[in-house]
């Protein structure tokens, strides 16, 4: 049977396998069923009382609460939404807008600006205003391109019919939101709307060729553009980044290929050498895109040969790292030096000294020269033992 | 619309275990898989309920429960989770030798990229060109995320060498 038989027969045996806590499944099943109903039957409500506030309250709360503000240039950047315009000839900036968004770092939400209002310079057309915002991507639903246009770049827009009195149409444009360097998500972007918004009481045509010509024009910055692909290095790369420790505990580290693909890997030469056949390496296959998210990549390593067991901690961390602290459940941290600067690789290397079996990590950080924390990862090891029980 | 509540139960009762697997077998961690298999059920009630019943309710369903896993990534906290290299806890694998046992483990230990390509393909039978529909990747990023998992199997199946003990020793983690 060859591998991907084998993997289909074992994967499909769980299809008839039980799973375990299935009894009260149907019972909790009823109650986020019942709570997710009164959250629908609670979006519903405000959706229409927001639907209300933004045709007849929205643009008389906008002209007194908010600040004016004149950008330098005739551009506006509003970069928590990922787009810059050139404000059109004969239109200004009347106000910013602004609302709560969850910082992509922290997951904290924080209030920043999200849109701009355009007014015209001069009376007419009377009471126009066109407002450039983005949705919030977790609503999304394809459908509102259906049928629609394409801008040059690729990203579909179409004009939906404006709301109230005024209104005069509301363009929805397919604005890329891609997950920054650094932080854990995947690479795809995530959709995102950008509307463009317009009302006026006369000279609707002109309105509408304003917004056209914003939704053909505005420019994608920050978070609506790919991140750089992340460095990375030839399948081949043989390269020893360091070594340490003495006998039992030598260790080396390497970025070095298996089966044709470039990994790291931890060699421990004594076992090498006094273990059986393929014992005393650990190899692992680089993922430059998730380093680059993470910033380390923490592997475990339990010494067994050594005499009352032990675990050493390894990894690959991005360039700017200069130290990383391993937070030990019940112990104090201990923090290492990187190594590997020299070598040309876009990435450094660490590894602790022994520690006791049984250890809890319940945190790796990375840290720059300074000691400042670059990033931090408290969900690898749980903080539980490891290498525990010894074998 | 009224719910034929009996017929979604059953429906519930035929799929629930099968989408907690695919979620356990997409997220590595038995909480998340539940958590994932609940969240698209009550979609799919949703659905039904509205008149809107799909003509393949469980791939319906499982579709559901792979596009909310992709979206989950995005959460930090939650795609840390998931990429935990811990073993499952409380989950008996459905291996019944030692060689699915070490199968069962290394698919647990690719990547998550990796993982969810590899249990597409080999669980749902997707296409590659499906995977990469549903993962929201390019064809080629699939082929190769499909190339180097099942290297990484082999490999792992390639150095089983078993102690006096009975344990793997090819890999000390």
């Amino acid at each position: 049977m060859n591998l991907e038989s084998e993997l289909r027969e074992l994967l499909g045996r769980v299809d008839e396998a039980p799973w375990p806590g299935e009894a009260g499944a149907y019972d909790r099943f009823l109650r986020r069923r019942t709570r997710r109903g009164r959250v629908v039957a609670a979006g519903t409500v405000l959706a229409l009382v927001v639907i209300l506030a933004g045709a007849v309250l929205v643009p008389r709360l906008l002209s007194t609460a908010l600040p004016t503000t004149t950008p330098a240039a005739g551009k506006v950047r509003v970069e928590s939404e990922g787009f810059e315009l050139t404000v059109p000839r004969g239109w200004r900036v009347a106000r910013e807008l602004t609302g709560t968004r969850r910082d992509d770092r922290t997951g904290v939400p924080r209030s920043t600006v999200i849109g701009v209002v355009l007014r015209p310079r001069a009376a007419r057309p009377a009471r126009a205003e066109i407002i450039v915002t983005t949705d919030d991507n977790q609503k999304f639903d394809r459908s509102i391109f259906q049928s629609g246009s394409r801008r040059p770049d690729g990203l579909d827009y179409r004009l939906h019919p404006g709301v109230g009195r005024d209104g005069v149409g509301r363009y929805a444009v397919l604005w890329p939101d891609f997950c920054p360097p650094g932080i854990g998500c995947q690479q795809a972007a995530n959709p995102r709307v950008l509307w463009v918004s317009g009302s006026a009481a006369s000279g609707r045509e002109q309105v509408l060729e304003t917004m056209r010509t914003i939704v053909i024009e505005v420019r994608r910055i920050t978070d609506a553009l790919p991140p750089p692909p992340p460095p990375d290095v030839p399948d081949t790369t043989k390269v020893q980044l360091g070594s340490g420790g003495s006998g039992r505990t030598a260790w080396e580290a390497w970025i070095e290929p298996l089966d044709g693909n470039a990994g790291f890997s931890m060699r421990f030469p004594w076992l090498q050498e006094h273990g059986k056949k393929g014992q005393g390496r650990h190899w692992e296959s680089l993922e430059p895109r998730m380093l680059q998210q993470r910033t380390t990549y923490t592997l475990q390593d339990c010494l067994f040969w050594v005499p009352g067991n032990g675990l050493v901690l390894s990894g690959l961390a991005n360039k700017d790292v200069a130290m990383v602290r391993f937070e030990l459940r019940n112990r104090d941290p201990v923090t290492v030096r990187t190594f590997g600067q020299d070598r040309r690789l876009p990435w450094v290397a660490y590894v602790s000294p022994v520690l006791r079996a049984g250890t809890g990590v319940t945190r790796v950080v990375a840290m720059d020269a300074a000691g400042a924390r670059i990033a931090s990862d408290d969900s690898t090891f749980g903080g539980g033992p490891l290498c525990w029980p010894p074998p | 619309m009224a719910v034929d509540d009996t017929e979604f139960r059953e429906f519930f009762a035929r799929e629930y275990a099968r989408l907690c697997w695919l979620g356990f077998l997409l997220t590595g961690s038995r909480a998340e898989g539940e958590e994932l298999a609940q969240e698209a059920l009550v979609r799919m009630w949703w659905r039904w309920r509205l008149g809107r019943r799909p003509a393949d309710p469980a791939r319906y369903a499982r579709r559901v429960l792979v596009n909310r896993q992709r979206s989950l990534l995005r959460r930090a906290a939650v795609e840390a989770r998931s990429l935990g290299r811990a073993r499952p806890t409380g989950t008996a694998p459905p291996a019944d030798s030692e060689r699915a046992l070490v199968l069962w483990e290394a698919v647990q230990a690719l990547p998550p990229r990796q993982r969810a390509v590899v249990v597409l393909r080999y669980k749902e039978d997707l296409t590659e060109a499906e995977v990469a529909r549903l993962l929201g990747l390019p064809l080629g990023t699939v082929k190769s995320a499909s190339h180097r998992a099942l290297a990484r199997l082999r490999e792992r199946l390639g150095s089983i060498d078993l102690d006096p003990a009975g344990r793997t020793t090819e890999e000390h983690r």
